[in-house]
C-alpha cells in the first residue's frame, strides 16, 4: 500500500482544485493511502472532497490562552506533528504550498518522494519534480503559460491528467437545502441564477455595482430568482449588491454553511462569479459559470476546470497584472460591461454546438470570451468564443504548451497547435509572420549561444579538474557565473525566454553543494537541455512559417 | 431508488472500504423485522438491539446523555441509526465505531444512510486505532450505544482503554524511556514495543542495547577463564545499568519500560527512584527457565508476565508492586500475508513447515513427520540428523520480511513450544509463544500444542488449531491438508482476532493503562510554567528536557521576552542549513506571522 502525503495549507479553492490529482492517484492503484493535511479553516471543504483517507488539520489556533499564545508550546504542537507524520513512513509527499515555510516543514518530515518545494540540507530550496519547478516558476512566466494549475498539480503529482473534473460531494448537500429552498421560496423549475460578488483578495472584485446590473439583467431576460453568495466577510459587498438591484435578490452572503452553499449552487442554473472558490464548487458540481477575471487573476491557470463555463477578461494589454501589484486606475473593470456579462449568459446553450469561434466581431469590443474545455489528451485547454487577432504571447504560448505536454501526447499530430492558432485566431499576414518569426528565432539563438558558451567553459573546466591545473581552474570558475548572469538578463530582457531560463535557473538551485564531479556533471545536462530546448522551438517556429507558406513557395 | 442502491452507490463513490466491508460478507445473526411504528428494526443474536415499538424515540433519549459542550463525539454502536438521529444534527464532528460488519451490512439494506454518512465518519470492525491520531481525539468524548454493550462487552472495552490511553497520551505528550536486551529474542519483542509505542503516540526514547553486544561478547577473547568472563561481563553489564540511570537522568521521561534481559540492575532501578521516574518491566519470558525475575521483581514500580496463576503468586510473596499479566502479541505491520511469486513459493512453500530453533523437544518430536513434505527454518539445528536434513537456511538468521513468505507459502505450519527438558509436547505449558499471535496475524493456518493458556486467547476449532499428541497432530494435518476450505476459514477467523486483540498495540494500551491508573492523578508531573511563557528563562526551565533547544535559546538573554522578530532575526532560510531546533522554530515564527 503506497501512503502518500499531501501538503495543502491554502485556501478553500486550492483544495477542490487537489481533488483530480486525489482521484487519479487513487485510480492508479485503490489501495493508496490518501492523508490530507490541511489548515483547520478550511477543515469544512475536505469533508466534502472524496478519496482523502485521513484529514489532519494544522490547527494553531486552539493553543491560544486569552488570544495570546506561548511560542513553547506552538513548538512543541509543531514537533509533535512531525513526530505522528514520520512515524506514518509515507512513501511520498506532494506539497502545493508555496512558502518556505512549508518547506522547512517538509524537510523535516524526512519523506523520500518528496514532489514540490522542499529545503535542502543546506537550507535551500529544491524543487526535484521538474512539474513543480515549473508551478514554481510559472509565476515568471504566466503569459506564456497555458497549462491549467489542476492539471500541473496532476502531473506532478504524478497523474496523467485524463479529463477528470472537479470532485465535490455534492448529492447531501442537495439534499439538505432542500427545507431551505422552500424557505426561500424556490421552487422546482424556477430559474436561478447566483452571484459570487467576492474574492479572497479585494483588489479582484469587480465591483458589485456592475455585479447588481449583471444580475437584474440576466433576471429579466430569464425571468430568474437571484442568490447572493458570499462569506462573512463580505457581507458588505453583498449588501451592496442587493441595494444596488432593481430586481428582487436573495441575499444570502454570510448567512449559509459551506454544505449549504454547494447545495444552493448545485440549485443554480448559472453563476456569476470573480475567481473563487465558488466558481470551483459549480465546476464540480456542474453548474455553469461566467467567470469574471481582472487583474492578476489569470483564467489559463485558475479558471473553471470543466467543460460548458465561459470566461470573461478584459481586452487590455497588461492583462494579467503580476501579483502584488496596486494598479493606479484599474481600468479593466471598465473593459467588461454589465451587459456583456448578460450577452455572454446567452451564449451558455450554444456552447456545444461549436467548437471554433462563433462570435460576431462586434460583439464584446472590450472583452474577451473564452470557453474551457478538455483536449483528446484529457488536458484541460481554453478557446476563444470569438475569432480575434493573434497575438504574440498565443502563439509562444501554444509552442509551449506543445512542447512541454509531449511526453503526455504520444500519437499527437505535431502541427495540432498551428490548427488551434488557425481555428480561433486570424493570423498575420505572410511578411508579418515571417518577420517576427525572424525576430523570436533570433532571441532563441541568442540564448543558445550563451548556453553553449558556458557549456564549452563548464567542459573546460572539467578537463582541468581531472588535470587538478588549480589556476586555470579558477579562472574559467569565475567565467561561469558571469555566463548564467546574462542567461537571466536574457530572460528578463526576452520575456518569452523565461520558461526556459527561469526552469534553468530553478535547475541550478537545485543542484546540491556536493563533490564537484557531480556538480559538473549536473550543470552540463542543464546547459544541455536550455540549448536542446532552444533548437525544439526554433524548428517549431520555422515549421509554423512553412505551413503558413503558399505552396508555391514551399 | 431503493434504500440499498442509494447506500451502496454512495460507499461505492465515497467511502471504497466500507463498500468492500459490506460486499466481503452478509449479514449473519441480523434479523429485520418491523416496529410497530412501521421502522425496520433488528434482532442480534436474538435479541433486540432498538425499540421495537417506537425506535425513532431513542434519539433525544440518546442525545440527552451527551453533553453539547462536547464537539468531538466517538461513539460506540451504529446499529440501524435511531439513537443518532438527533446527536447528528449538531455542531460536533462524530466518529461512530461499529464493531460489527453483520450489523452494518444489514444497515446498509435496510436505512437510508446518507445523513449519518455525511456527518459521521464511520469506522467498521476494530481498525478504528488507524483514526485515533492526536488531532482526532482532541477534546474527545466516547459514549456506547447501551444495547451494544451486552454483545460487544469486550469490543467495547477495547475500544475504550485505546482511547483513553491515546488521549492521555496525546494530551500529555508522554515521553517513555524503553530499554532493550543486549541480544536474544526479546530484542525482536523491543522493536515492535518500540513501534507500538510511537503508534500510540508516545515519544520513545529508546536505549538499544545490542549496540554494545559486540563489545560483551567480545570480553570472551580477553581470556579463556570462565570465571573471568562471566565477572567482566558482568561489569560490562553493569556499567550499562550505569548507563541506563545516565540517560535517564538527562532524557526525564515520564515512564521507563525495560523488556526481558534489559542490563538493568538493583542500582538502576534505585537511582530511577531518587528521580521519581516509574519503571515498568515486560518479563516476556518463561518464569520456570529463567529466575532473575525472583532478585528483580520488587524493585521494579510494575512488572508484567506472560504467565499467570502460579507465576503471579511467587510475584506478589517476594513483595513485587502492581503485577499483571500481559501475554505476547504479533506486529501487524511485519506480519501480515505477503503476494508471493512463483519463485518464492517454490522456495518457501510445503505442506507443512516449521519456523523455529532446534530446541531439544523439537529435534526429538520432529523425527515423527519425516514422512510429510515437510521442511524446518531456523537456527540452531543438527544439520548432520534427520530431522536436520529438512533444514532449508543452513541455521542461518532469518528476518521478518523473509519468515513471513514461509507462513504464507506453506499449507499447515506447525508451532511447538520449546523446551530443553521434555522430548515433545509440555503437558503442563502455559503461556503462549509470540508464533501463535505472529502465523494468525499473517492469515496462515497453524497447528499449536495446546496450552493452559491458549483458550483465553484465540478460540480454538474456530480461530486456531491444536494438538496434544503426535498422533493427533498427524490426524489433524492429514485433515487439514484435505480440506482447503477450512483450513482458509480458520486461519482468516485468526487474523482477524490477532488484529482486534492480540497486536503490540493492545499490549501498550493495556501496559500503559495500568501505569496511568497505578500512578494516579499526578501522573506525569505538571512540567510547570512559571512567569511569562515567552520570556526566555521560563521557556529554558521548560524545554530543560532538550538541550538543542537549550542551545538555541543561549542566543537570548534569559530576562527577556522572545519575540516573532527575535526567532526570524536568528534564522534565515537559504543561509546554510538548520538544525532540528531551528527548522521547527522557522516553522513557528512563520505560522504565528500568519496568525
Amino acid at each position: 500500500m503506497k501512503k502518500i502525503l499531501i501538503l495543502n495549507l491554502t485556501r478553500i479553492g486550492d483544495l477542490i482544485q487537489t481533488t483530480p490529482l486525489t482521484a487519479g492517484l487513487k485510480e492508479a492503484d485503490p489501495d493508496t493511502s490518501i492523508t490530507m493535511l490541511a489548515h483547520t479553516n478550511f477543515a469544512g471543504i475536505c469533508k466534502h472532497l472524496p478519496n482523502i483517507d485521513r484529514l489532519l488539520l494544522f490547527n494553531v489556533k486552539q493553543l491560544e490562552q486569552g488570544n495570546k499564545v506561548a511560542i513553547l508550546d506552538v513548538y512543541r504542537y509543531i514537533e509533535n506533528l512531525v513526530k505522528e507524520l514520520k512515524a506514518e513512513k509515507f512513501d511520498m509527499l506532494v506539497n502545493l504550498s508555496h512558502s518556505p515555510m512549508t518547506m522547512v516543514f517538509a524537510k523535516m518530515l524526512g519523506i523520500p518522494d518528496v514532489r514540490g518545494g522542499c529545503a535542502s540540507d543546506d537550507g535551500y530550496r529544491v524543487t526535484n519534480d521538474p512539474w513543480f519547478v515549473y508551478f514554481t516558476g510559472m509565476i515568471d512566466f504566466r503569459l506564456y503559460n497555458r497549462l491549467n494549475l489542476v492539471d500541473i498539480y496532476q502531473i506532478g503529482g504524478g497523474v496523467k491528467p485524463a479529463a477528470r473534473g472537479l470532485l465535490v460531494e455534492s448529492e447531501g448537500p442537495a439534499e439538505a437545502v432542500k427545507p431551505l429552498l422552500k424557505e426561500l421560496g424556490i421552487e422546482e423549475g424556477d430559474a436561478v441564477i447566483g452571484v459570487q460578488a467576492g474574492a479572497s483578495l479585494k483588489e479582484r472584485r469587480w465591483p458589485p455595482e456592475k455585479f447588481a446590473v449583471s444580475a437584474d439583467e440576466i433576471s429579466k431576460r430569464k425571468n430568474a430568482k437571484v442568490l447572493l453568495f458570499g462569506a462573512p466577510s463580505e457581507k458588505e459587498l453583498g449588501d451592496r449588491v442587493a441595494s444596488a438591484m432593481r430586481q428582487p435578490s436573495i441575499n444570502l452572503v454570510g448567512k449559509t454553511s459551506l454544505e449549504e452553499l454547494i447545495g444552493l449552487v448545485k440549485r443554480c442554473d448559472l453563476l456569476i462569479t470573480n475567481d473563487t472558490a465558488t466558481m470551483h464548487i459549480a465546476s464540480a458540481v456542474g453548474t455553469p459559470s461566467i467567470a469574471l477575471f481582472f487583474v492578476h487573476a489569470y483564467p489559463v491557470e485558475t479558471g473553471p476546470y470543466g467543460e460548458g463555463s465561459i470566461t470573461i477578461e478584459p481586452d487590455i494589454e497588461c492583462f494579467p497584472c503580476s501579483h502584488g501589484t496596486h494598479c493606479p486606475h484599474y481600468d479593466c473593470f471598465n473593459r467588461v460591461t454589465p451587459i456583456d456579462v448578460a450577452d455572454a449568459a446567452e451564449l451558455l446553450p450554444e456552447l456545444k454546438n461549436h467548437n471554433e469561434p462563433f462570435v460576431a466581431p462586434e460583439k464584446f469590443p472590450t472583452a474577451r470570451l473564452f470557453t474551457p474545455f478538455f483536449d483528446e489528451y484529457g488536458f484541460w485547454d481554453l478557446r476563444p468564443l470569438k475569432k480575434q487577432r493573434l497575438r504574440e504571447h498565443e502563439v509562444l504560448g501554444r509552442i509551449y504548451r506543445h512542447l512541454f505536454l509531449q511526453p503526455y501526447m504520444e500519437d499527437a499530430d505535431s502541427k495540432e497547435w498551428i490548427g488551434y492558432l488557425k481555428r480561433n485566431f486570424e493570423l498575420w499576414p505572410d511578411e508579418d509572420r515571417h518577420g517576427w518569426i525572424e525576430k523570436e528565432t533570433a532571441k532563441f539563438r541568442k540564448l543558445a549561444k550563451v548556453a553553449s558558451d558556458a557549456r564549452r567553459t563548464l567542459t573546460d573546466m572539467q578537463s582541468e579538474y581531472k588535470k587538478q591545473n588549480v589556476k586555470k581552474l579558477q579562472r574559467l570558475a569565475k567565467k561561469l557565473p558571469e555566463l548564467d548572469e546574462r542567461i537571466s538578463t536574457l530572460g528578463h530582457a526576452h520575456p518569452e525566454l523565461q520558461p526556459f531560463v527561469r526552469i534553468f535557473e530553478m535547475g541550478k538551485e537545485n543542484i546540491p553543494d556536493s563533490a564537484l564531479g557531480l556538480m559538473f556533471e549536473k550543470t552540463r545536462i542543464l546547459y544541455k537541455s536550455l540549448i536542446d530546448a532552444t533548437a525544439v522551438i526554433i524548428g517549431l517556429l520555422k515549421e509554423w512559417d512553412e505551413a503558413e507558406r503558399p505552396a508555391a513557395h514551399v | 431508488m431503493p434504500i440499498k442502491e442509494k447506500n451502496l452507490k454512495k460507499l461505492q463513490k465515497e467511502q471504497p472500504q466500507l463498500y468492500e466491508i459490506y460486499l466481503s460478507g452478509d449479514c449473519g445473526g441480523v434479523e429485520t423485522l418491523q416496529s410497530k411504528s412501521g421502522l425496520p428494526v433488528f434482532k442480534f443474536k436474538d435479541v433486540a438491539v432498538h425499540s421495537l415499538y417506537k425506535p425513532e424515540e431513542e434519539a433525544s433519549r440518546f442525545a440527552s446523555g451527551i453533553d453539547t459542550a462536547n464537539k468531538n463525539i466517538w461513539l460506540f454502536g451504529l446499529g440501524y441509526g435511531y439513537h443518532l438521529a438527533e446527536l447528528i444534527k449538531r455542531d460536533a464532528t462524530i466518529t461512530i465505531i461499529e464493531p460489527s460488519a453483520e450489523i452494518f451490512r444489514s444497515a446498509v439494506e435496510n436505512i437510508d444512510l446518507t445523513e449519518i454518512l455525511d456527518r459521521c465518519t464511520v469506522v467498521v470492525g476494530s481498525s478504528f486505532r488507524t483514526r485515533m491520531g492526536r488531532p482526532e481525539l482532541k477534546s474527545a468524548h466516547l459514549a456506547a450505544f447501551r444495547p451494544y454493550l451486552r454483545f460487544f462487552e469486550s469490543g467495547y472495552k477495547n475500544l475504550e482503554t485505546a482511547f483513553r490511553v491515546r488521549e492521555f497520551v496525546g494530551r500529555k505528550n508522554l515521553k517513555v524511556m524503553l530499554v532493550g536486551a543486549l541480544y536474544g529474542g526479546s530484542v525482536t519483542t523491543f522493536r515492535y514495543v518500540q513501534n507500538a509505542l510511537e503508534r500510540i503516540g508516545v515519544e520513545v526514547v529508546p536505549f538499544d542495547a545490542t549496540h554494545f553486544a559486540s563489545a560483551f561478547f567480545k570480553i570472551e577473547d580477553l581470556t579463556p577463564n570462565k570465571a573471568h568472563q562471566q565477572k567482566l561481563q558482568s561489569l560490562f553489564a553493569n556499567m550499562l545499568g550505569e548507563g541506563v540511570a545516565a540517560m535517564a537522568e538527562h532524557i526525564r521521561p515520564d515512564l521507563l519500560l525495560g523488556m526481558a534481559q534489559a542490563p538493568m540492575d538493583i542500582a538502576t532501578l534505585k537511582h530511577l527512584k531518587k528521580m521519581k521516574i516509574p519503571s515498568a518491566f515486560w518479563f516476556v519470558e518463561d518464569f520456570r527457565t529463567l529466575d532473575y525475575w525472583k532478585r528483580m521483581a520488587p524493585h521494579y514500580d510494575y512488572f508484567f508476565t506472560i504467565q499467570r496463576g502460579e507465576f503471579i503468586d511467587e510475584l506478589k510473596k517476594i513483595g513485587a508492586n502492581h503485577v499483571a499479566y500481559l501475554p505476547q502479541a504479533a506486529s501487524p505491520e511485519s506480519h501480515r500475508p505477503v503476494e508471493l511469486t512463483e519463485a518464492e513459493k517454490t522456495r518457501y512453500g510445503s505442506k507443512l513447515s516449521f519456523m523455529g530453533s532446534g530446541y531439544f523437544n523439537r529435534k526429538n518430536f520432529f523425527k515423527g513427520l519425516l514422512d510429510y513434505d515437510f521442511k524446518i527454518w531456523g537456527t540452531e539445528w543438527d544439520l548432520d540428523t534427520q530431522v536436520g536434513k529438512r533444514v532449508q537456511n543452513a541455521n542461518n538468521r532469518m528476518d521478518p520480511e523473509e519468515y513471513v513468505k514461509i507462513f504464507s507459502a506453506s499449507k499447515i505450519n506447525l508451532n511447538l513450544h520449546s523446551s530443553n527438558k521434555l522430548e515433545g509436547i509440555d503437558p503442563m505449558g502455559d503461556f503462549v509463544n509470540p508464533r501463535v499471535f505472529e502465523l494468525a496475524a499473517c492469515g496462515a493456518f497453524s497447528l499449536v500444542d495446546n496450552r493452559a493458556e491458549l483458550a483465553s486467547l484465540m478460540e480454538p476449532g474456530r480461530e486456531i488449531e491444536t494438538f496434544s499428541s503426535l498422533n493427533e497432530l498427524r490426524e489433524k494435518i492429514d485433515y487439514y491438508l484435505k480440506h482447503k476450505d477450512e483450513r482458509l476459514k480458520i486461519a482468516a477467523a485468526g487474523r482477524q482476532r490477532v488484529l482486534r486483540d492480540h497486536t503490540f498495540e493492545n499490549r501498550m494500551e493495556e501496559l500503559l493503562a495500568a501505569v496511568i491508573e497505578g500512578e494516579g492523578d499526578s501522573f506525569p508531573p505538571e512540567k510547570k510554567r512559571s512567569g511569562s511563557p515567552n520570556l526566555v528563562q521560563t521557556m529554558m526551565e521548560e524545554g530543560a528536557d532538550d538541550p538543542e533547544l537549550l542551545e538555541f535559546l543561549k542566543k537570548f538573554k534569559p530576562d527577556e521576552m522572545l519575540t516573532l522578530e527575535k526567532i526570524k532575526g536568528e534564522l534565515d532560510i537559504g543561509k546554510g542549513g538548520f538544525s532540528r531546533v531551528e527548522s521547527l522554530m522557522y516553522v513557528v515564527g512563520e505560522v504565528l506571522e500568519q496568525k
